[in-house]
C-alpha cells in the first residue's frame, strides 16, 4: 500500500505508486521543499526500504525520462549547479541498517542510508569503528562514498578510496549491481569501486557498501600551538609532515578557526583577535599510549623550535573542533551568502594558496565587508575557505584564474557550498585539467538517458 | 595500391616514430614476446616496438589505429595472468626503455617515475638520495618487474596488509589513450572532486589505454622493525593467531603464512630448520615508533600462545630478520627445485576463513592428484596455492587448470575474489563471470567501451570472451 501523502499527488508520484507498490512516496508541498535544490524542487520524494525498491523507482524513471537526484543525510546538497531537469528525490533515509558485522574480519556491510554516528554507534560493543569521518554531523554512509570528502583522520586512516572494500548499486536503469567483496584486496576487473567514488550519484545509486573497520583507538591527544605568521607555522607542519611520527591529522587554522575549535584559552586569547593567515598548527595522534607520549613530545618540541607559542597538548578534540575540521565556517557571518570552497595543491604550495585566496578576499570590494576563514590540511594539500559578504560575480572573476592556476599543476577549485549565481557561473567543479571530459564519455556510458543529476557537476 | 601484408606495412612506420633500433621485428624476438611469466603462451607478435616518451607512444596508438591493429603493453612480463601475451596480431610495446625517475619530492612525499622503472631500482634510488623516504609496495616480482606492470596489475606485496596494495600508492597518472590523446588523471592533493579516474586505471590491464608516467607516494621509513617468527601445529591455529592479532588493534606491516608442504620445501632449498611438529610457520613484522613496540610485541606474543605456538623467534638485527624472511622469499625458487613449471595460483577470502579456504584448496588438489603448497599474504586473506605440473603433458596440464577454476569457485563461495594482487589478464577472463552476474559484466564491460570501443587496447583481455564483438580477428592464448 502506498502512502502517497498529499490527496493533489503529482503524476510523478501516482505513477510511482501504480509501478512500485509498496514504495513510500510523499508529495506534501512541505516535504518537498525540504528537497529544495536551489530554485528547484522534485514532484516526488521517494524512501526505498529495500535496495530493490530503490531500484524499481529507477526502473520507471529511466523509462519515464525524469531527472533524479538521491538525497543521503543532505549535507553536500549545495554544491553544484541546481539539476537541469528533477523530477524524483531518492531519500535513501529509510534504506539504513548493519547487513553484516564481520568483526574478526574488521568489515561491516550496510544499507548507504545508514548514518555514520548510528554505524559507529553500534560498532563500539566490539571496540571498532569506520574512520570515514567524525560522528558529529549527519552523514549517511553512501553519501560519504559518493561525495568522497577528503577524511578528516586521513593521513592515519586513509581517504574514502582506501577504505571501501566494496559496494552495490542501482544502475540508471534499474537494476542491481555489487563490486568488491569484504576482502582488503577486493578488486577483480576493473575496480568499479574506484569509479563510483566522488560520483556524486551521477552513475548509479550507491544503496549498500562494505568498508574496512579499525580497532578504537586506547587514546588520542592533540598538539597545538601558534605561529608568528603562515609561514613559519607551514614550515613546522612540512617538518612533522616528513618525520617518522604518524599524526592522524596536521591542520593549520586561522585565529577564528583556533578560536571555534578550542574555545579561547586565556593565555591566547590576546593573540587570537585579528591574527589573518593559517597561524595555528594542531595535529593529532591516536593509537597506543606510550605512542602518543612520545609523538605529543616530540611534536610540542618540534612546533617550539619552529617558533611556536601559546603551545597545548590536549586530550582530544572538542566536539566543536571536530565539526569544525568537517566543516570550517565563517565565524562573523557578514552580509550575504557564505561561499564554501575546497582548493587542492601539492602540499609545499599551500603558502602559496592560501596568499591567494586572502588576497582574493581583501581585494577593494564595493564597499562591502568580506569575512573569510581558512582551514588548512596539510598532508593532503587541501585548503578549505569560507567566504561571506562577496559578491558572487567578483568572486567568479577571482575564482576563474585560481582554478586555472591550480589545474596547471594538477591542483584543483571545488565549490562545496555557493550561492546559486556563483555555482552557475564558474561550475563547482570546473574542467579538472582535463579530467572532466573523461567523466562525461563515462557518464555516458553509464547513464546514457542522463537521468542521475542532470546538469549538476558534469 | 598494393595491398601489403601488416608487418611490412607497419615496421618502417613504427620505425619513424621510433628509431629503427627501437623496433624489433625478427623472428626470435616475435617469438620471445610470446611469452610472459604465466602457464599460457601467446601469438606470434607484428613487431615490438621500444618508444622512449609519451609522444612516441600516441604516435604508435595512433599509427596502430589508423591500421586497425591492437596493441598490448609490456613491462617485465613477470605478470603471471598471461596479461602481456599478444592474442593474435599485435604490436607490442615494451617500455623498458622509459625508465627514468622524473621528480623525487620529499616535500610533497611524492615521486614521479617512467613505467619502465624497476620496482627495486626505484627503492634503491631513494635509497641512495637518503631523504629517509621509500616507496612501499613489494611484489614478490620487485627486483624484476617495473612500476608500470605494477601499476596495470595492481601489485600487492608482503606489506599491504598495513600499507595497502599499489592503488593506495598512485597518485596520479599519465595516459595515452588508444586514440592517441595524452591526458592526465589525478595529482599530488587529496579529495579531488569526480570519479576516482586514478583508482580506476590502476589495475586495468593495459586495456584502457597506455600509462606513460605515474606519481607515487613515498613515506617516511619508519622508526623500528622488528620481524619475528611463530611456528603453530596447525595452519587453523596459525591462522586464528591472524585473526587474533588483528582483533586486539594491532596493525603488523605483514603477516606471511607458510604451510607443512611449503615449510619442508624451503627447508630442503635454504635450511631454515623447521621443526618437526610444525604444521604452520608465520612471519610477524612490526614496524614503526620505537615507543610501544615493546608492549605489541609482548601483545603478539601472547595471542601466539593463545593459539598454541610451539615456537617464536625475534629477529633483533636486520641480518636475522633477513633469515626469516628467507623461508618466505625462498618459496617460490624452493619451488622450482620441485617441477619445471609450477602454477602460482592468486586468490582471496576473508581473512578469517583463511585456514579453511587451505583446507579447501588441499582437497581439491588431493582429489585430482595434484599436490598443492601454499603460502599466504595471511592478514589480507590472499592465499598462493603453488601447484607443480608437467606442461608437457596435456592431462597434467588440463587439471591443473581444472583445479585453478574450482579453487576460485570455492573462493568466491567463501566471499572472496578471483584475484588478490596478479589480476585476472587471459589466465581468469571466464572466471571474472563466478564473481560477477550478467548485469554486473556489463555495467563494467561499459567502462571499457567507453575508453576504448574498438577494443585495441589489450583486446580480449579480463573479460569473458563472449562480451567481445566475435568479429575480432583474435586467437586466445593457449596453455603452453
Amino acid at each position: 500500500m502506498n502512502s502517497v501523502a498529499h490527496s493533489a499527488a503529482s503524476s510523478v508520484a501516482r505513477a510511482l505508486e501504480r509501478a512500485a507498490p509498496g514504495l513510500a512516496v510523499q508529495a506534501a508541498p512541505a516535504t518537498l521543499e525540504a528537497f529544495r535544490i536551489g530554485s528547484r524542487l522534485p514532484q516526488a520524494i521517494a524512501y526505498p526500504r529495500s535496495p530493490e525498491q530503490a531500484a524499481q523507482a529507477l526502473a520507471l524513471a529511466h523509462a519515464e525520462g525524469w531527472g533524479v537526484v538521491p538525497w543521503g543525510a543532505g549535507r553536500d546538497m549545495g554544491a553544484g549547479r541546481p539539476p537541469c531537469r528533477y523530477d524524483l528525490a531518492l531519500s535513501l533515509s529509510r534504506l539504513a541498517g548493519i547487513l553484516d558485522h564481520d568483526a574478526d574480519n574488521l568489515t561491516v556491510t550496510a544499507l548507504a542510508g545508514l548514518s555514520l554516528a548510528e554505524t559507529n554507534r553500534q560498532l563500539r560493543a566490539r571496540h571498532q569503528f569506520l574512520a570515514l569521518g567524525f560522528d558529529d554531523e549527519p552523514q549517511s554512509l553512501g553519501g560519504l562514498v559518493a561525495v568522497n570528502r577528503p577524511v578528516p583522520r586521513r593521513l592515519l586512516y586513509g581517504d574514502v578510496r582506501d577504505q571501501l572494500l566494496g559496494l552495490t548499486v542501482a544502475t540508471p536503469d534499474g537494476r542491481l549491481v555489487r563490486y568488491g567483496r569484504k576482502v582488503v584486496k577486493n578488486v577483480a576487473g576493473y575496480d568499479m569501486g574506484k569509479l563510483y567514488t566522488g560520483s556524486a550519484g551521477m552513475l548509479g545509486v550507491i544503496v549498500e557498501v562494505t568498508l574496512k573497520l579499525f580497532a578504537l583507538p586506547d587514546e588520542s591527544a592533540v598538539v597545538l600551538a601558534r605561529f608568528a605568521g603562515t609561514q613559519p607555522a607551514l614550515a613546522a607542519a612540512g617538518e612533522l609532515y616528513g618525520s617518522a611520527l604518524a599524526p592522524a591529522f596536521l591542520i593549520l587554522l586561522d585565529g577564528a578557526g583556533a578560536r571555534a575549535c578550542f574555545g579561547t584559552p586565556a593565555a591566547a586569547s590576546a593573540n587570537l583577535l585579528g591574527s589573518p593567515g593559517l597561524t595555528w598548527l594542531c595535529t593529532g595522534f591516536e593509537g597506543r599510549s606510550a605512542g602518543i607520549r612520545r609523538q605529543t613530545a616530540d611534536a610540542y618540541a618540534l612546533m617550539a623550535n619552529h617558533g611556536g607559542a601559546d603551545g597545548a597538548v590536549l586530550p582530544g578534540l572538542p566536539p566543536a573542533g571536530r565539526r569544525w575540521l568537517q566543516a570550517p565556517n565563517v565565524p562573523e557571518v557578514a552580509a550575504g551568502d557564505v561561499t564554501v570552497a575546497r582548493a587542492g595543491v601539492a602540499p609545499a604550495r599551500l603558502g602559496w594558496l592560501a596568499g591567494e585566496v586572502q588576497r582574493l578576499a581583501t581585494e577593494p570590494g564595493a564597499g562591502r565587508r568580506i569575512a573569510l576563514s581558512l582551514a588548512a590540511d596539510y598532508g593532503g594539500g587541501l585548503l578549505r575557505f569560507a567566504l561571506a559578504g562577496a559578491d558572487p560575480l567578483r568572486l567568479a572573476a577571482g575564482f576563474e584564474p585560481l582554478r586555472a592556476a591550480l589545474e596547471s599543476e594538477r591542483g584543483y577549485l571545488v565549490l562545496e557550498r555557493a550561492p546559486a549565481a556563483l555555482a552557475e557561473r564558474i561550475g563547482a567543479w570546473g574542467e579538472l585539467g582535463g579530467e572532466a571530459a573523461l567523466m562525461r564519455v563515462l557518464r555516458r556510458q553509464m547513464d546514457p538517458r542522463n537521468i542521475l543529476v542532470p546538469g549538476r557537476f558534469l | 595500391m598494393i595491398a601489403l601484408p601488416t608487418r611490412a606495412l607497419i615496421v618502417p612506420l613504427l620505425r619513424e616514430i621510433v628509431g629503427g633500433a627501437n623496433v624489433l621485428d625478427a623472428e626470435a624476438d616475435r617469438y620471445v614476446y610470446g611469452y610472459d611469466a604465466s602457464v599460457y603462451r601467446g601469438t606470434d607478435v607484428l613487431a615490438v616496438a621500444l618508444p622512449d616518451s609519451a609522444q612516441q607512444v600516441a604516435g604508435i596508438l595512433r599509427l596502430t589505429r589508423s591500421l586497425a591493429v591492437p596493441v598490448v603493453a609490456r613491462g617485465a612480463g613477470t605478470g603471471i595472468n598471461g596479461g602481456a601475451l599478444p592474442q593474435g596480431p599485435a604490436v607490442v610495446i615494451a617500455l623498458a626503455r622509459m625508465n627514468r625517475v622524473l621528480k623525487v619530492d620529499p616535500d610533497n612525499r611524492l615521486c614521479v617515475v617512467e613505467p619502465g622503472v624497476v620496482n627495486q631500482d626505484l627503492k634503491e634510488q631513494l635509497a641512495r638520495l637518503g631523504f629517509g623516504f621509500t616507496y612501499v609496495p613489494d611484489p614478490g616480482s620487485q627486483v624484476v618487474s617495473t612500476v608500470g606492470g605494477n601499476v596495470g596489475n595492481n601489485a600487492g606485496g608482503m606489506h599491504c596488509l598495513k600499507y595497502g596494495v599499489t592503488a593506495n600508492h598512485v597518485l596520479g597518472l599519465e595516459l595515452v589513450l588508444p586514440d592517441g590523446e595524452i591526458v592526465e588523471l589525478g595529482g599530488p592533493p587529496a579529495g579531488r572532486p569526480g570519479m576516482d579516474l586514478t583508482g580506476l586505471l590502476v589495475g586495468s590491464e593495459g586495456t584502457l589505454g597506455i600509462m606513460t608516467r605515474a606519481t607515487l607516494k613515498i613515506l617516511p621509513l619508519p622508526e623500528a622493525v622488528v620481524t619475528q617468527l611463530a611456528l603453530f601445529p596447525t595452519v587453523a591455529d596459525a591462522a586464528r593467531a591472524v585473526s587474533g592479532i588483528m582483533a586486539a588493534g594491532i596493525l603488523p606491516a605483514a603477516l606471511e603464512l607458510l604451510d607443512r608442504k611449503a615449510m619442508e620445501m624451503v627447508d630442503r632449498h635454504v635450511h631454515v630448520g623447521f621443526p618437526d611438529h610444525a604444521g604452520a610457520s608465520l612471519i610477524i613484522e612490526m614496524d614503526g615508533l620505537k615507543d610501544g613496540m615493546d608492549i605489541e610485541l609482548r601483545r603478539v606474543q601472547e595471542v601466539c600462545q593463545a593459539n598454541r605456538a610451539v615456537d617464536l623467534q625475534t629477529a633483533r638485527t636486520a641480518q636475522e630478520a633477513q633469515k626469516l624472511w628467507l623461508s618466505r622469499r625462498a618459496a617460490y625458487g624452493a619451488m622450482a627445485r620441485l617441477s619445471s613449471t609450477v602454477y602460482v595460483i592468486d586468490c582471496t577470502v576473508p581473512r578469517n576463513l583463511l585456514a579453511e579456504a587451505i583446507a579447501g584448496v588441499a582437497a581439491i588438489c588431493g582429489g585430482m592428484g595434484l599436490e598443492a603448497v601454499t603460502v599466504a599474504h595471511a592478514g589480507d586473506g590472499n592465499l598462493h596455492p603453488l601447484i607443480p605440473f608437467d606442461r608437457n603433458d596435456p592431462q597434467s596440464r588440463e587439471r591443473a587448470l581444472k583445479a585453478h577454476h574450482e579453487i576460485m569457485a570455492l573462493c568466491v563461495g567463501m566471499g572472496g575474489s578471483i584475484t588478490g594482487e596478479h589480476g585476472v589478464g587471459v589466465e581468469k577472463q571466464e572466471e571474472l563471470a563466478l564473481m560477477y552476474n550478467a548485469d554486473e559484466l556489463e555495467f563494467m564491460f561499459r567502462v571499457k567501451q567507453a575508453l576504448d570501443a574498438q577494443d585495441l587496447c589489450n583486446p580480449r583481455k579480463v573479460f569473458p570472451l563472449r562480451l567481445f564483438a566475435p568479429s575480432l580477428p583474435a586467437q586466445r592464448a593457449q596453455p603452453a
